[in-house]
């Protein structure tokens, strides 16, 4: 399978003289995948999106998006990727919810009507039909981020980026945000590539993660193989998982448990250990 | 920023009659009501015009609430002129009032009955592009921007940045804080043309809403204006 998103030892300076140099691993995304990018302030995970998504011209390395550019075939490029920046307020265009989600759709001259079945196709596999006429000042932070959402799949692309989605949401809105995605994922077969902060949800979300850390892309595994190296988290200087940190310590103490990636499995391992102990 | 959302939402949420003319329309029936508000010197005159403004305002079901603080500023402002007026005669100095908050109600009834981008829309046509590009980023903007100022004062304040009396200290720290924002402005104007370029805006007005067609109710409206002009130029 060829990749759709390639990367490899990346180098960009800042106007401010500030050099980012992304070594080490090759950043390899294929086509239907749930990529993660994991990493600690600084480290340049934003940098790399913004390479991904063409905004910024790489001094030095090699840069592909579905074989091409991006910021050469800037105009190309785009309409294959869907984006949530960080902060949705400054992505949310249009006056209304129905027109933002249009927005990207009525500049690319998409029929009207297809536009309207898009937008309220989408409205509703978001569950947003009910704000659709809403300006969008008056929106949660939970809606904004699922208006965002909503605009950048809306012209059915390859691959959503998105820049730190779980940010300063409550728990409901994160589980809902959680569930859209592995749900578009699934259904449209959208390509996602996530940077967060949130190790928590990470395994819910992800089938590969890129960990970064000063400048090197040091691990590229999926959930299980990274969670259970709970020394690297350590090493990069992120929090590990409480789930890893926990049954980590349990394997110091000589009890015989797998790291689990989620709380199902948490609660496997720790019912087999207490039903073996009454045995 | 309260106000500005508020007009923003009765203006395109809004599904009374006058929202559903065309913007063209309402825009020449807010120019010659101006006209007509400028020419004339009749304080029965532009009294029936407030009357005529106020009955659109009901029709049109806006909040007169919520307009109604807005008409209040001209009012005041119209204050200082309108006193040095009434030194010749009472009735002199009311028409100063009455023409400023006159003018303001008919600007708030076009811009709560019409949305800001069909606004721009019709200015596109006499204006260059880039200028109402302009208007398109400064309008979003503005909401993120005043937001952020509310911030920064609240902190500032917190902070001790403000003390009552002290005026070199506070025009220092807020003009430290003017600097900080226009940092932040650049930063942010940055984001947007990023994210207006990945979202396939390559510039001109957004066709957001189905042009309406010309229908009988606009020509009726606009001629309502011209009759209302023409009877303060004639009585």
């Amino acid at each position: 399978m060829n990749p759709i998103v390639k990367v490899n030892c990346l180098k960009h300076f800042y106007p401010d003289k500030t050099e980012v140099h992304l070594c080490g691993l090759e950043f390899l995304v294929n086509p239907g995948e749930r990529v993660v990018i994991l990493g600690p302030n600084g480290a340049g995970k934003t940098t790399l999106i913004s390479h991904i998504l063409g905004l910024l011209k790489a001094v030095d390395g090699e840069v592909e998006v579905l074989g091409m550019d991006p910021y050469k075939n800037f105009e190309k490029v785009r309409k294959y990727i869907g984006v949530v920046f960080q902060n949705v307020d400054e992505q949310i265009i249009g006056p209304t919810v129905y027109d933002d989600i249009a927005f990207t759709m009525r500049n690319d001259k998409v029929d009207k009507n297809e536009i309207d079945k898009r937008v309220r196709e989408i409205a509703a596999l978001l569950k947003i039909e009910d704000i659709l006429n809403k300006i969008p000042h008056y929106l949660s932070g939970g809606q904004k981020k699922k208006v965002a959402l909503a605009g950048a799949i809306a012209n059915k692309p390859k691959i959503l980026v998105m820049d730190e989605p779980f940010n300063s949401l409550d728990v409901s809105s994160k589980s809902d945000i959680l569930f859209l995605l592995n749900k578009i994922n699934k259904e449209f077969g959208i390509t996602l590539i996530i940077t967060t902060h949130d190790l928590d949800i990470v395994p819910e979300i992800a089938d590969k993660i890129y960990l970064i850390s000063d400048g090197k892309i040091i691990s590229g595994e999926g959930p299980r193989e990274l969670f259970s190296n709970v020394g690297i988290f350590e090493d990069v200087g992120l929090e590990p998982p409480i789930l890893s940190k926990l049954f980590h310590s349990l394997r110091e103490e000589g009890i015989n448990v797998k790291i689990p990636v989620n709380i199902k499995e948490a609660k496997e391992q720790l019912l087999s250990v207490i039903n073996y102990k009454k045995v | 920023m309260h106000h500005l959302a508020e007009i923003d939402n009765i203006s395109i949420t809004g599904n009374s009659v006058i929202h559903n003319l065309k913007a063209v329309s309402k825009m020449i029936f807010a120019l010659f009501i101006l006209i007509s508000i400028v020419v004339s010197d009749s304080i029965v005159h532009i009294g029936g015009i407030m009357l005529i403004l106020i009955g659109i305002l009901v029709f049109s079901r806006i909040p007169l609430k919520t307009v109604g603080v807005l008409v209040l500023y001209p009012a005041f402002f119209s204050l200082v002129f309108a006193l040095i007026m009434m030194q010749q005669s009472f009735e002199h100095g009311l028409i100063v009032i009455f023409k400023a908050v006159g003018a303001a109600l008919n600007m708030i009834l076009l811009i709560t009955t019409t949305s800001y981008v069909d606004i721009f829309r019709v200015l596109s046509l006499f204006l260059p592009k880039l200028l109402v590009d302009i208007f398109l980023f400064t309008y979003r903007a503005l909401f993120i921007f005043i937001d952020q100022i509310e911030n920064l004062i609240k902190s500032m304040r917190l902070r001790g940045g403000y003390r009552a009396f002290n005026i070199f200290a506070n025009l220092k720290n807020v003009a430290g804080a003017i600097g900080v924002m226009v940092i932040h402005s650049i930063d942010m104007s940055n984001r947007m043309y990023q994210i207006f370029s990945l979202r396939g805006y390559s510039g001109g007005i957004i066709n957001w809403h189905e042009d309406k067609k010309f229908k009988l109710l606009d020509f009726l409206y606009v001629l309502i204006s011209i009759i209302i002009l023409a009877g303060v130029i004639v009585f």
